[in-house]
């Protein structure tokens, strides 16, 4: 740039690099999320044609799933979405502020996994296992999967959390590992409306 | 040539309904009404699903760019004015 006259202060920083429309890391874990939320619907779509093929579900000498007691857990799992929105919004007022919701959202989708690990544990008592039916094979399969995805998700929090601590967690991190968490939470009331009901 | 195009029909009839002939189609032929409309349902829902999941990110996408490209259309138009009420 050789122009003699003076710019304004304006044009000057009009010729900086532009920010993306969409952070990077928030882009690559919506196309990440799109590739994993095929697989779920696979195995859905396996387990719905399972269970239409099955003269009697849950088979006979399986137990029931736990519908009420998950509707709790899917509560809790909801409830922590939320509280992670409302994180997402004071992060980008204060980002000290997001904090406390953050770790609140965490407690709560560790709740969740915790009161799974229970449930798994009861049922496994009760007979229900990987080999014991098509029911155990795709409830551990199905759940687990998802089950593998919070525990990551989780550990993302936790990382973005301790980021945050230190203040030198960047908008495009945090929304990333939100998005995920999302997936997570938006993922649920779909399995358990096919699995559990 | 004329023989071509009755050939090819017929050749195409018989690969649509070959499969009716060897009831190999799970979708088309099952004893249970049921496991039949599963297919069906899963299916469509396989098929449809990832166009959704990728129009759905498009357009988002695509919105994403306009509101952008707005505000630095505004943003231009201010930084016009001030240049020239300082000129």
């Amino acid at each position: 740039m050789s122009s003699s006259y003076p710019r304004s202060r304006l044009e000057i920083v009009s010729e900086a690099r532009p920010r993306p429309v969409v952070e990077n890391a928030v882009l690559g874990t919506i196309l990440f999320c799109l590739v994993e939320a095929m697989l779920f619907a696979g195995l859905i779509s396996g387990f719905m044609i399972v269970r239409a093929k099955a003269l009697e579900w849950p088979p006979p000498g399986q137990p029931r799933l736990p519908v009420e007691a998950t509707l709790l857990n899917t509560a809790a799992l909801l409830a922590s979405g939320v509280v992670l929105f409302f994180a997402g919004r004071a992060f980008r007022r204060n980002r000290h502020a997001a904090l406390r919701p953050m770790a609140l959202a965490m407690a709560l989708g560790a709740f969740f996994v915790v009161f799974q690990g229970f449930e798994w544990l009861q049922l496994l008592g009760e007979g229900l296992t990987l080999t014991s039916s098509q029911h155990g094979s795709f409830f551990y399969l199905i759940v687990g999967m998802h089950a593998a995805h919070a525990v990551a998700a989780l550990l993302a929090l936790g990382w973005a959390w301790l980021r945050l601590a230190e203040l030198r967690l960047s908008p495009g991190a945090f929304g990333g590992v939100a998005v995920f968490w999302y997936f997570v939470v938006g993922l649920w009331p779909v399995l358990y409306w096919r699995v559990y009901l | 040539m004329s023989g071509a195009a009755p050939a090819t029909a017929l050749a195409v009839l018989f690969a649509v309904l070959l499969p009716g002939v060897a009831s190999a189609c799970s979708v088309c032929f099952d004893a249970n009404e049921e496991t039949r409309w599963a297919f069906i349902a899963t299916t469509v829902f396989l098929s449809a699903l990832p166009l959704a999941l990728l129009f759905g990110v498009g357009a988002w996408l695509r919105r994403k760019v306009l509101d952008t490209e707005r505000r630095h259309d505004v943003a231009r138009r201010n930084g016009a004015e001030s240049s020239r009420l300082q000129a």
